[in-house]
């Protein structure tokens, strides 16, 4: 049981999309953004994504077959909300309104950080946690954080983000090649790997900007059961290190090996072998003679269009006067080409079809009738 | 093997179809089957093979 809420998930979210090209990575997080809007509860969402670690799995998968497109759908798809249904007000923050709103956003994080005291010890419902004065402000400052202004970044800050995000991304294949049996600290092995003085926080990276009002993301703290994600992660800042274990039943389960079919017959009845061999073998014999000779009558019948096409043609350039006389010749070779063709590719399919077919019934009655099957 | 027969039936389709225009065009331009046969047996002993495809067919029957 840990709090989790649409921020602190789409802060994480957005640490796991690593293949993803920075513009797909907006727009799934913008979608993302929408469903949460468009939720009727918030927590009953979480609990259907479960966590951000299988949404970015799931999203993976859907990106290698279908695209961007797949990824968004299958997004709508997890979370069970109706956007078509749901009339979303754009959450329009203008820059102006964000500063207009700064000096409530200190209040706003007393209350939360004394929330979170009050409440270190029982979950917080989602009606007590939602605070309207709060919720404002450190939306905007994720907004700000996950999808920055036209601004450029600054060249300190750009190198160290896309680091993190390839450890990242290489932590979380390793997980899901590692599959069930994988240690819960093949995630934590990514924040180890990184600069010491390097944090994966966006909402520190939102700090910078005028609005003081993003390390203020506890509002709207719901209580979602999520499995493997400890107590511990409720850090306001959310640089903690990210423990997500995935319920066992969703990585793909090695298919439990068949059991391997026993060689050993049964025991072999010498007196129905020998009488096998005696009725069975001149049978198929014949059999098989009876169909190499209808297969070589096809062939014949074959190459006997074939050369009646050669000879059509032949005589078409030679004994030849008329055009019209010349090209009725070599329509009539063509037939014969066409026939010739036919009967050929007949031929050898017949031969393959009913000469094998033989042959394998002849072995499969063999086996029948010479090893008496023995309960295994 | 159904690949291969659709491939086969696609080509002997196309050839034999052709074959057939070619047959149409070259009765409509004024060709004429009893010129081609005459121009056949004057050019080849056709009629030798037939007799002797005659008396093999009776000599089978004949069995």
């Amino acid at each position: 049981m840990t709090c989790i809420n649409k921020q602190r998930f789409l802060t994480e979210l957005s640490k796991f999309l690593t293949f993803l090209s920075d513009s797909e990575r907006e727009q799934v997080l913008q979608k993302f953004g929408e469903i949460f809007d468009a939720a009727p509860s918030e927590d009953e969402l979480l609990a259907a994504l479960v966590s951000p670690l299988k949404v970015t799995v799931e999203l993976s998968r859907a990106y290698g077959k279908g695209g961007i497109q797949q990824a968004l759908e299958r997004a709508v798809e997890m979370s069970g909300v109706d956007l078509s249904a749901a009339s979303v007000p754009e959450p329009v923050i203008e820059a102006e309104s964000a500063t207009e709103e700064t000096p409530s956003a200190p209040a706003a994080e007393d209350e939360a950080v004394s929330e979170a005291e009050a409440d270190a010890k029982a979950p917080v419902s989602a009606d007590q946690a939602e605070q309207p004065g709060a919720a404002a402000p450190s939306q905007s400052a994720f907004d700000e954080s996950v999808f920055p202004p036209d601004a450029p970044p600054s060249a300190e800050t750009a190198p160290k983000e896309d680091d993190i995000y390839d450890s990242i991304g290489s932590a979380v294949e390793a997980a899901f090649e590692s599959g069930p049996s994988a240690e819960p600290a093949a995630p934590a092995k990514a924040p180890a790997s990184m600069p010491a003085n390097t944090e994966i926080n966006f909402a520190d990276h939102a700090a910078d900007s005028p609005a003081p009002a993003a390390k203020a993301p506890s509002d709207n703290f719901i209580s979602v059961p999520v499995q493997g994600i400890t107590a511990s992660d409720t850090d306001d800042t959310g640089s903690e290190d990210f423990q997500d274990t995935e319920p066992e039943e969703y990585f793909d389960k090695p298919e439990p090996a068949k059991p391997e079919k026993s060689r050993s017959r049964g025991k072999l009845r010498p007196l129905m072998l020998v009488l096998f061999l005696i009725i069975f073998v001149p049978l198929g014999l014949a059999g098989i003679a009876v169909l190499l000779a209808v297969t070589a009558v096809i062939l014949a019948a074959a190459v006997s269009a074939g050369g009646s096409g050669v000879f059509a043609v032949s005589l078409a350039f030679s004994g030849m006067a008329l055009f019209s006389d010349i090209i009725m010749t070599i329509g009539m070779a063509l037939v014969c080409f066409a026939f010739a063709l036919v009967l050929l590719w007949g031929a050898v399919w017949f031969a393959i079809w009913s000469v094998g077919g033989l042959i394998r019934g002849i072995v499969r009655l063999g086996g029948k009738w010479c090893y008496k099957e023995a309960e295994q | 093997m159904k690949t291969v027969w659709r491939v086969i039936g696609l080509i002997g389709l196309a050839v034999l179809t052709l074959g057939a225009v070619c047959i149409v065009v070259g009765l409509i331009t004024g060709g004429s089957v009893t010129r081609i046969s005459d121009t056949l047996f004057a050019n080849y002993d056709v009629q030798f093979y037939i007799d002797l495809a005659k008396q093999i067919l009776s000599t089978i029957m004949s069995m």
